[in-house]
């Protein structure tokens, strides 16, 4: 093998603690959270022992390494590819005999493997115990190493086993024996591999023997040229049927676990079991069959009661940063170096400074749901959402465990296009990828909030749960409808899932998710929403019509206003058919956050002539005066965490509680922020509505199409957008024309 | 492709019965999977295997059902599966 930088591979099943044993291993910091199916693609990281550069990569969590879903083909594909010097099987110590079963598989792949018994604390606080020693013995030799991946125990111990194991010692792997009828046949098969030096260069010929038997799909297709082994496998696995009376797939994985059972026995003691544990009895009411729906939307409920309100003083706390002595200083700095009054200041402050300052004000809000999100994660609770939801999902024809990409989606759409992966089923994955879009992504909030603040005041929570809301009717509704249609005759997959364990929510875990979540927010604030600000800035800045020059034109005769002009007319059955709301949903498909980035550089880039600072404070009372606010802020939000529960309450009708008021002002009175204010010039609560509705559903951001077509293909991907912005077009011009009918809001 | 195959039912006496009709916290056996060759295979990986003892920690009539394998991992399963799953009433304390 080669002796370039040597690759350790880290396996293990879902849930197994594997991105904290990797990110205690390379110090990188991994997305890690409590419900399965994270880890959707492979990731690396570097890790250095005495001078000896390795590289770690995370696969992904599975159960086995069959070729029944897109990640288990990723993860064998590496080990048998890649050959990496040892591959490090991260297992559920409290969980031994299941998490052994992958387990196997990578010994018949016949990698030096390590045994990671993670989580041994918990294994231990439930009276399991394991020994290591004796483990090891049975595995012939192979390193067995107890860890407790959050707090760093035996990762030493874990580093110096791999430090030893990259040496090319010639480790002999244990060789899992199968019954005689299987054996009997396996023997002559691996000959007759043998006798192919193409697959041996490849393959280990008992591992493919092994899986020509168990009739792997992947394998045979890949194997379609060699007909005539595939036909001597077939007709063996037709012997073993024909003298066991099962078939090879089952006696093989019998033969597994009756390995695991040798492996185990006398290793592992566990003591009489307590009948319900304490997630049991949780489990009782959180998805109890009548409570269990309620509960999820009351918990949604409160997550974007806490979303919305508390992030809200901050949110103004930034806006008021940026729109006051950011800019000021911006302009006063520009005139110190004689540019005062140019283009240039233009485009900074209009261009710059109201786009990606525009997208920046939301980090508050951001930052509260992906705290709250990554609470419920970490708790344990979000598998329960998806086994609470199952028969929601089900009544529409999908599969409860389509849930999970779809809540994934509330963060990001990527990552939720990504997540379909954990689903087995193709059509089921195809048709999960078809609906994450309108699961209202965290990009899209920032619209939601402006609208809620400017027309909606106080129940703008209300507004933005209802946005939610929408999304997941609308996802459903294009489920039941698409299964129905499309993915007819198809009956859904079966429903098994794992229930991880609950757990107090640690909080270093939740806040370096959010801390990463937020801050590719952030990052694409500097980059795409920056980039798109610029040209946005200047096709406003070029003239088209009219007789301005460049930089001295009213927008709507720019090359951005004509342009948006022509396209506007599309959006007039919904109400909102001005050039600058259509311009908007234009740059939108950038990226979502742009769309606020855009309204403050049209409404507030252009009005600000109007409201120009009435004195320039000096420095010094812009410093003072952004610690004060700050602190006003933070007193705000404790007092809005504190009305979450009489808000929450207030919902039974009847009762009226009274809501906190810390610093006895009238709450809501003045914190407009300037683009608020130009908002309600231009809608009427109506027409924000269906803008809000539009925004909601129409065709997703370009890097989300991006991950479509990757995963699902070109055509695909087509009908997604059509589709999208046909539903969102229908249902915004639906809301216009009901309220216009209605009388309301107009 | 090779041809797939279903195991015919294996003989099941009288005190067989799906695992929709075990009752919340009974122990059981689980005797035969009539489910397809995937879907045994996949609950197979999952640690429910014939002969394995499970208990039912949670389950009603209409949904979904929370079991506990092997002692500690909880698997929800649907209720379709369940109902392909058969099981004898396992006396005894484990």
């Amino acid at each position: 093998m080669a002796v370039q930088s040597l690759k350790i591979a880290l396996a293990g099943n879902p849930n197994v603690g594997k991105s904290t044993i990797f990110n205690a291993l390379t110090g990188s910091r991994q997305h890690v959270g409590n419900w399965p199916g994270k880890t959707v693609e492979k990731k690396e990281g570097r890790l250095h022992i005495d001078g000896q550069d390795l590289v770690v990569v995370d696969l992904p969590g599975t159960y086995s390494l069959t070729a029944y879903s897109a990640e288990e083909i990723i993860s064998r594909d590496f080990i048998i590819n890649e050959q990496p010097g040892a591959v490090v099987a991260v297992v559920d110590a409290a969980n031994l005999e299941r998490n052994l079963y992958l387990v196997t598989q990578l010994l018949e792949l016949e990698v030096p493997v390590i045994l990671a018994l993670n989580m041994t604390d918990i294994a231990r606080g439930r009276g399991l115990t394991i020994d290591a020693g004796k483990l090891s013995k049975r595995l012939n030799g192979a390193p067995v190493i107890e860890t407790v991946g959050n707090s760093g125990i035996g990762v030493d111990a874990l580093k110096a086993a791999i430090q030893k194991l990259a040496e090319p010692a010639g480790i002999d792997t244990v060789k899992i024996a199968y019954d005689d009828a299987l054996e009997r046949e396996i023997v002559p098969l691996t000959e007759a591999i043998q006798a192919i030096p193409e697959l041996t260069a490849q393959y280990r010929p008992r591992w493919l023997a092994i899986k020509l038997l168990e009739d792997d799909s992947d394998i045979t297709e890949r194997l379609g040229e060699y007909t005539a082994l595939l036909e001597s496998a077939e007709a063996a696995a037709e012997r073993i049927e024909n003298t066991t009376g099962e078939d090879a797939e089952t006696l093989i994985t019998d033969g597994r676990y009756g390995f695991i059972n040798a492996i185990v026995s006398g290793a592992l003691t566990r003591p009489r079991e307590a009948l319900e544990t304490t997630s049991d009895k949780i489990d009782r009411v959180l998805t109890h069959r009548y409570y269990g729906v309620p509960i999820f939307l009351l918990l949604m409920w409160v997550v974007f009661q806490f979303t919305a309100n508390v992030s809200a003083p901050f949110l103004d706390w930034v806006d008021g940063l940026i729109g006051g002595p950011i800019t000021t200083w911006a302009g006063s700095l520009l005139g110190v170096v004689g540019l005062g009054g140019t283009w240039v200041e233009a485009l900074l402050i209009d261009g710059v400074i109201a786009g990606v300052g525009g997208v920046l004000v939301f980090v508050p809000v951001l930052m509260s749901l992906y705290l709250a999100i990554g609470v419920l994660e970490d708790s344990g609770y979000m598998a329960r959402a998806a086994f609470v939801m199952d028969r929601v999902m089900r009544a529409m024809g999908l599969h409860g465990k389509s849930f999970l990409p779809m809540l994934v989606g509330f963060g990001c759409t990527v990552p939720a296009v990504y997540a379909t992966r954990t689903l087995e089923n193709e059509d089921d994955r195809k048709l999960t990828g078809f609906l994450v879009t309108f699961m209202s992504c965290g990009a899209r909030l920032p619209v939601y909030v402006v609208i809620g603040a400017a027309f909606f005041g106080a129940s703008s929570g209300n507004l933005i749960f209802g946005m939610y809301l929408l999304g997941i009717a609308v996802a459903l509704l294009t489920g039941w409808a698409l299964k129905r249609t499309v993915y007819r005759n198809k009956p859904p997959q079966p429903f098994v899932m794992e229930l991880p364990p609950y757990r107090a929510p640690r909080l270093r875990d939740v806040w370096r998710q959010t801390w990463e979540r937020t801050s590719s927010f952030v990052r694409k604030a500097g980059t795409i929403i920056l980039a798109s600000s610029i040209v946005i800035w200047l096709l406003m800045a070029i003239p088209i019509n009219g007789n301005g020059s460049f930089n001295d034109v009213a927008p709507e005769d720019s090359v951005f206003g004509t342009v948006a002009e022509v396209a506007s007319p599309v959006f007039a059955p919904a109400g909102f058919g001005e050039w600058q709301a259509s311009g908007s949903l234009i740059t939108g498909f950038v990226a979502k956050e742009v769309i606020i980035g855009t309204m403050s550089q049209i409404y507030v880039g252009a009005a600000d002539e109007a409201e120009t600072t009435e004195s320039t404070p000096t420095l010094l009372e812009d410093l003072s005066g952004i610690g004060t606010s700050f602190i006003e802020a933070s007193i705000l939000t404790v007092q809005e965490v504190v009305n979450i529960v009489p808000r929450t309450v207030n919902i039974l009708p009847g009762i009226n509680m009274a809501e906190a008021n810390f610093l006895g002002t009238g709450g809501e009175e003045d914190d407009t922020t300037s683009l608020e204010a130009a908002l309600t010039q231009v809608f009427t609560p109506l027409t924000a509505l269906a803008f809000t509705v539009f925004v909601l559903l129409y065709t997703p951001c370009m890097v989300t199409v991006a991950a479509m077509r990757h995963e699902f293909g070109t055509r695909f991907m087509l009908y997604q957008i059509a589709y999208t912005f046909i539903i969102a077009w229908l249902a915004a011009t639906v809301v216009y024309q009901i309220g216009t009918l209605i009388g309301w809001g107009g | 492709m090779l041809a797939r195959h279903i195991t015919p039912p294996k003989t099941c006496s009288s005190d067989c019965y799906p695992l929709t009709c075990a009752t919340r916290g009974e122990t059981v056996t689980m005797t035969e999977i009539r489910a397809g060759e995937r879907m045994r295979h996949r609950l197979q990986e999952l640690g429910l295997n014939i002969g394995m003892r499970v208990r039912i920690v949670q389950g009603d009539a209409s949904g979904t059902i929370i079991l506990a394998v092997q002692n500690d991992g909880r698997l929800a399963i649907g209720r379709g599966m369940a109902q392909k799953i058969m099981v004898t009433h396992f006396e005894g304390n484990e």
